[in-house]
Order: C-alpha cells, then structure tokens, then sequence
C-alpha cells in the first residue's frame, strides 16, 4: 500500500508584512505566569481566537490589550504552545483541517524535530494543552508523533515506554480478560 | 505533633490548585499499591511532576541509607526524615541537590529507577478519550492488537469500533461469513491414495476444529465486531500462507472424461466437460445440485452471470445454452454458430460468444435473443472479452479485433502477434488490452492511440503459449505452458520475477488476496506463490501419477475456498475436484 503524498505546504499568498511590528498579547497560565505572544498566531487557537475577536483585540486600532486568562494549561506548557503557534502562523489554516481525520500525514521537518525532543511527559501536556485550546495542527503532529513511537512495539515495550504498569500489578489483575 | 502542624501550615499557604497534586502525593508515598493508580488514573502539570519526584526520594533515601533494611533500628536516618519534613518545598529541593553531590553512582542510578517513571504517560488514559482515539487512528491493525494487550483500560479504548472501521479497506478484506463445509464431501478429505496435501490437519484434530467451526461469532465480534472481522481476515491470511489446512473434500463426476471449464460464483460451482454435461455443486455442503443435460457435443466453455441466476455454456454440437441456477433448468438454446462455440464473455445478460466458425454472436440471455454477428476473423476466435459496450476478440489468425457490440462494427484490429491468439485481458477504465500468444510473447496494447501505435509493451520471456493472465494496476501475472509464472510491470514492459517450480505446462492462473497466485499444471501439483517475494509459499496439491499422466487442468478460487480439477488423459488418475478450505470463524 503506497503513501499518500500530502500537497507540499504552500507558500505564504502574501509577501511577509515588513512595516508594522507584531501586535503582542499576554496570556496568563494557570498557575499565574505571564506570558505573550503574536496575536496573528495565537489565532490558530481556536478557543483564543472567539475570545480575542470577542474582545476586538484583532482589530488594529484596539490600543489597551489586557492580559487574558488560560486557565486550564500550566506556564511551562503554554510557552511551547506559543512557540509552535509562532512557527506556524503563517500556515493556511485549510491545511491542518484537510488533516484532521487523514491517517497517513507527513509530519514536517521543524515539528518533528520540536515534539520529538520533549520528554513523554511534556508532549502530553502539549496535546492536552492544544485539545483545550483546539489547535487543531498541533493535535494533528502531537498524536501522529505518539502513534509514532507506539508503532512496531509489542506489548512489553509499550509499558515500558508509557510507564503502565505490570498486568500484575494493575487492578483487575486477571489478564485473561484482555489477552486475546 | 508540633512539626506535623508545621507541614500543614505550609500546605495552608498554597493555592487551591497547587493543594490537591500533594495530596496525590502524599498518598503515593503512603501506599506503594496507589502508585500505578496515580499514573492510571491523574493528570498532573508539569510543576506538580517535580513535586512528586520528591517522595519516591524519600523513600529510597531510607532504603539505601539502611543496609538492614530496618529503619526503626536507624535512628540517624529517622531523625534525617524528620528534619527533611521540616523543610519547606524550595528547602527541600536544595537538600535533595546537596543529597545527590554527596552520594555514589550507584545510589544515584537507584533514584532514577525510582523518579523515570513519573516522567511516563498513560497516554491513554490519561488524555481525553478523543485524543487517545486519534492517536490509535494512526496505528496499523497489528499496533492495535498489541495495544489490546498492554492494560484493561489500552484493550477497552482500542476496540472502539470507529478505529478499526477507519482501517484501509485493504485491511477487512470484505470476506463473506464463515461457512459450514463440514457435511457431505467435506465429511472425508480428499487426502487419498494418490493425493497429496502437504500440511494437511491430522484426522484427530479435524473433529475438533470442526467442533469449533460451529461457533461462527464469537466473544470479540459481540464485544468488537470490527475488530474480530480483522482477526478473520488475519486468520484465513495465514491459512493460505501457513496454517495446516483444515479441511478438503472430493467432489466426484465426469467420470473418465475430461472437465473443460470451472466456474464460481458465491457457493455455486460450475463444471463443464467433454461427457456433453455440466455439474451444479454446492460447495458449503458439498454435494451436486444439478447435472445440466442436454447438449449432445462436448463442453468447451462456460460463464454464471454476475447475478448468479444463470449458467451458460458452449458446445462442440455448436449450441450456447442457457441454464437457471435456480432449478437447473434449461431456459434458452441459441443456435447460429457454424462450429464449436469455444468462448464467451457476460456482462449483466448480454453474452458475447466466440466460435471456430471464426464469428462472434451477441445474444441476450434473458430472452434468448440474437442481437448481433461480429464478422471479421479469417480463423477461428479462440478468446473474448467484454465489458457491456466494447469487445475484444482474440483469434487464431494472430490479430486481436476491438468491436462495439450494439452496431457490430470492428473499431480496431491489432496486429503484431506472429502466431495464434490464446489469452486476452481487457480493462475498459484503461482501455488496456493483453493478449497472450503462441508466438511466446505477451502484448499490451492501448486501443485510444493512433491506428498503428496501439502496442504500447512487448512482453517477452516466456517459451511457449501463454495460458493464463491476471492484472492489476500495474502489474500482470501469467501463466504459460513453459512452465514458468512471470510477474511484469507492464509500464516499464519488464519482468520482474520468473517463479520456477512446475515441472510443465502451467493449466490455471488465480490472483488473491493482496501477492498470493495459486497455479494448477499438467505435472498434478497446485503451488501457492507470493508474487511479491517472488517465491513459492508452498504446495497445495500433488498428485503421486503426476508426471504419468495425473493433470490438474481447472484451478479456481474464493477468498476462502480453492477448487482444482483433476484428471488423466490416460486413465491414470480418476476425475474428480478437490477443495480446500481455507475459512476461519469471528473470534
């Protein structure tokens, strides 16, 4: 069964805007940390992005931005968030939608790169963060990568890589009922 | 007392969110059983991650410090523990990196047997079912039978149905239920004096695994139906491949004469022979329905209509005639060949038969009607294909004709072959056309190009008469009467495997399955192969009078189910048809 071969990224319509200065916003973490980031990538969150228009924050003249509250991702998290947000701000949203259900999707260079230097841990924090916050490009590459790792493992090494503990040592502790 | 109230007043000055991870934490030093409860069951932030590194440090720094094991006996390291707990959370962070510069590699790589494992995910349970599901969408069926197999909780998300019904169709296969074939000639086996079935299931465990056939549906299919539909699927893969073969029948008829022609369609199997009659069987229960009587010449050929309701056949007493499969009545004689009718093709209920009066005729055979006579070759037609529009015909005065079967009109005759025409494939989408000849090569041809231009590959390789052909996408198999199986890409007109193995002229050709070809010859064997590989999987059938005379002349198949034709030009074998059964129930 032959690949599919995802369409090539394409290229921005529009000549990267030199004469203004991106417009910052500052997000507030869960745990009370300040963090900012480019209003035009923090759009690619779809729960931001109701909020931010709510607000009239995207529009060019709205001068007074006030922190807004994200209160279900941790500083740490949100921070990794805004970096990938940042990196693909550009991006035509159509395409990580087009994505969104395929099976097969190339992970490109950068973001492989990016979540598959993240402890396990961390890298879940960052799906879960971007399910709240519905970033569905990041849901897209952060699932693939985990799916990624699990591929061609048996059973043991898919407890040693997630930290699942021993049938034995689970509750419900007969293995027979899963065993097939 | 007074310390404890100091850790509580610590607690006190944390916020409300901060409070709860500690309190996980303090459970999970308390009870060593929760631990795997903790990493089941709780999503926790990064902070509180490296808070609840700290207990398990703890807990070591106990252990390793005591070399009894007894820390009521160690009064040091309990007045050590009591200290620690004094601290405060920064306090106690700058002990543990104190800790660690004064303690050896081996201590340390203790720790770190302890701390890892916080830093592992349950992703599945720790993530929203609907990412965990999205993950599992990636994985292939094999991944998610090993993800079943890692905790209760992987097993309950990873038969969720709308994961496996998100497979590639390729992966189902789309087989029909499991069958009986476990009553009339299924009740023997066709191992026999004289018949070979390498790995075959020995007589005592074949009333076992018939036992077990009777359970069609299983546990998993109720539980996970798409699930247990790969596993089948899975199942009779390795049936073919590998597994003993779990049951085979004789199917006996046509005695002393020759079977000419074999069809399947669904459980129906049709056999034409030179006695002048055609056989009805019924494969699950394995006995004959009907025997068609009433051609007074030898049958040559024979087609079921893709409805299933009808069996033509042709005759050397140059009638066709159309049978009901419904009762094995005779429905139709259509008379107007000239000679032997030696071929036909069906598409709905129109019938294009081909004859060695060298004509095509097209009838319907619902109402019996002639619609048409295809006049043009100089010889006799010895093949034909036809899609319900557009036939082609190949014929033993070396052309391969194109004709539109409502005006009877040729559209294009391809020429090039220098010797008869025996085998033709045809695919309308493509317009691609193969003929297989005497001459030994193989055309293919593109009947949208230029008059004169249609040749678009010459196939060569092969030392004889092609008798068989099977294509898809690319790639074509034949079969010839060199013996050999070839395997070309027809883009690149080369040949990409030879399989070597029969000891003569190859009779039959059926591609299955994703790379499996099973091959019936005049040496008495059938092979399995897997064109892929370009190896040979394994035999199915050998017959002990093979190279005496014992033949296999028919081999057609279902997914699950493998029919050959076996006979004898010279009285060494009795004819008859084998089947094997290749099906496996839903687990």
């Amino acid at each position: 069964m032959p690949k599919k071969n995802n369409t090539k990224r394409a290229p921005p319509s529009v000549p990267k805007p030199s004469g203004p200065p991106p417009r910052l916003l500052q997000l507030t973490s869960s745990d009370g940390h300040l963090l900012q980031g480019d209003i035009r990538a923090l759009l690619l969150s779809s729960t931001l992005a109701a909020t931010i228009r709510e607000l009239g924050y995207d529009k060019e003249y709205c001068a007074e931005l006030k922190p807004v509250p994200v209160n279900n991702v941790v500083g740490f998290t949100l921070k990794l968030l805004i970096e990938w947000c940042d990196k693909h701000k550009e991006d035509d949203p159509a395409i990580a939608l087009a994505e969104k259900d395929k099976k097969n999707i190339c992970i490109p260079s950068w973001d492989r790169h990016f979540l598959s230097r993240l402890p396990m841990s961390n890298l879940f924090d960052l799906i879960t963060a971007a399910y709240h916050l519905d970033v569905t490009g990041l849901i897209n590459y952060g699932c693939k990568t985990v799916a990624n790792s699990a591929k061609g493992k048996n059973a043991e090494e898919m407890r040693e890589l997630f930290g699942i503990p021993e049938p034995w040592e689970q509750p419900s502790t007969s293995t027979a009922t899963w065993d097939d | 007392m007074w310390p404890r109230n100091d850790v509580h007043m610590d607690d006190g000055s944390m916020t409300p969110e901060d409070q709860e991870p500690v309190t996980d934490n303090d459970m999970e030093y308390n009870d060593n059983g929760e631990e795997s409860s903790y990493s089941n069951g709780s999503s926790s932030s990064y902070n509180a991650d490296k808070l609840s590194s700290s207990r398990p440090l703890q807990h070591k720094l106990d252990l390793s410090a005591s070399p009894s094991r007894n820390n009521d006996l160690n009064p040091r390291v309990e007045h050590l523990i009591a200290l620690f707990k004094d601290l405060s959370s920064a306090e106690q962070m700058d002990a543990f990196t104190r800790l660690l510069q004064e303690s050896n590699m081996t201590n340390i790589r203790q720790l770190r047997a302890i701390i890892e494992p916080h830093f592992q995910r349950d992703f599945l349970s720790c993530l929203p079912v609907e990412l965990g599901m999205k993950i599992l969408h990636n994985l292939t069926g094999y991944d998610l039978l090993k993800v079943a197999q890692v905790s209760k909780n992987w097993k309950l998300i990873s038969e969720i149905d709308k994961i496996w019904k998100s497979l590639g169709v390729e992966e189902f296969k789309h087989h029909p239920d499991p069958t009986d074939r476990v009553t009339g000639a299924w009740q023997g086996t066709a191992i026999a004096a004289g018949v070979t079935i390498p790995d075959h299931i020995q007589p005592c465990d074949l009333n076992v695994h018939r036992f077990l056939k009777l359970q069609k549906f299983g546990d998993i299919f109720e539980r996970a139906a798409d699930k247990s539909r790969y596993l089948r699927a899975d199942k009779i893969e390795k049936n073919w491949n590998a597994n003993p073969i779990m049951g085979s029948a004789v199917l006996r008829g046509h005695e002393d004469h020759v079977i000419t022609c074999m069809q399947i369609h669904d459980d129906v199997l049709v056999t034409g022979s030179d006695d002048n009659t055609l056989k009805v069987w019924c494969i699950d229960k394995g006995e004959v329905m009907y025997t068609l009587v009433g051609h007074t010449g030898g049958v040559w050929t024979s087609q079921i209509s893709q409805c299933g309701r009808y069996i033509v056949s042709g005759s050397t007493d140059r009638t066709v005639k159309v049978w009901s499969t419904v009762d094995g009545s005779l429905l139709h004689t259509l008379q107007g060949h000239t000679s032997t009718v030696r071929c036909m093709a069906m598409a709905g209920s129109i019938l294009v038969t081909g004859s060695r009066d060298t004509t095509l005729r097209v009838w319907d055979v619902e109402s019996g009607r002639h619609l048409a006579t295809l006049h043009g070759h100089h010889a006799a037609v010895r093949c034909v294909q036809f899609d319900g529009t557009t036939v082609v015909s190949g014929g033993y005065d070396f052309t391969v004709k194109i004709w539109n079967a409502h005006t009877g009109r040729c559209i294009r005759t391809l020429t090039g072959h220098n010797n008869r025409v025996y085998s033709l494939l045809f695919e309308s989408e493509r317009s691609i056309v193969c003929s297989g000849s005497l001459d030994t090569s193989i055309r293919v041809w593109d009947f949208t190009r230029p008059e004169g231009q249609e040749c678009v590959a010459l196939l060569q390789g092969h030392t004889s008469l092609t008798s068989g052909m099977q294509l898809r996408g690319n790639i074509l198999v034949s079969c010839n009467a060199d013996s050999h199986v070839r395997v070309w890409d027809i883009h690149e007109g080369t040949c990409v495997h030879m399989l070597s193995g029969h000891r003569s002229a190859i009779t039959s050709l059926q591609w299955f399955g994703r790379n499996m070809v099973a091959t019936s010859s005049d040496d008495g064997t059938v092979k399995l192969w897997d064109i892929e590989r370009g190896a040979l999987i394994r035999d199915l059938v050998t017959l002990d009078s093979g190279g005496n005379g014992g033949c296999i002349w028919r081999l057609c198949s279902t997914s699950t189910m493998l029919a050959c034709a076996v006979g004898s030009r010279n009285n060494t074998e009795e004819t008859k048809v084998i089947l094997l059964d290749f099906d496996a129930v839903y687990p």
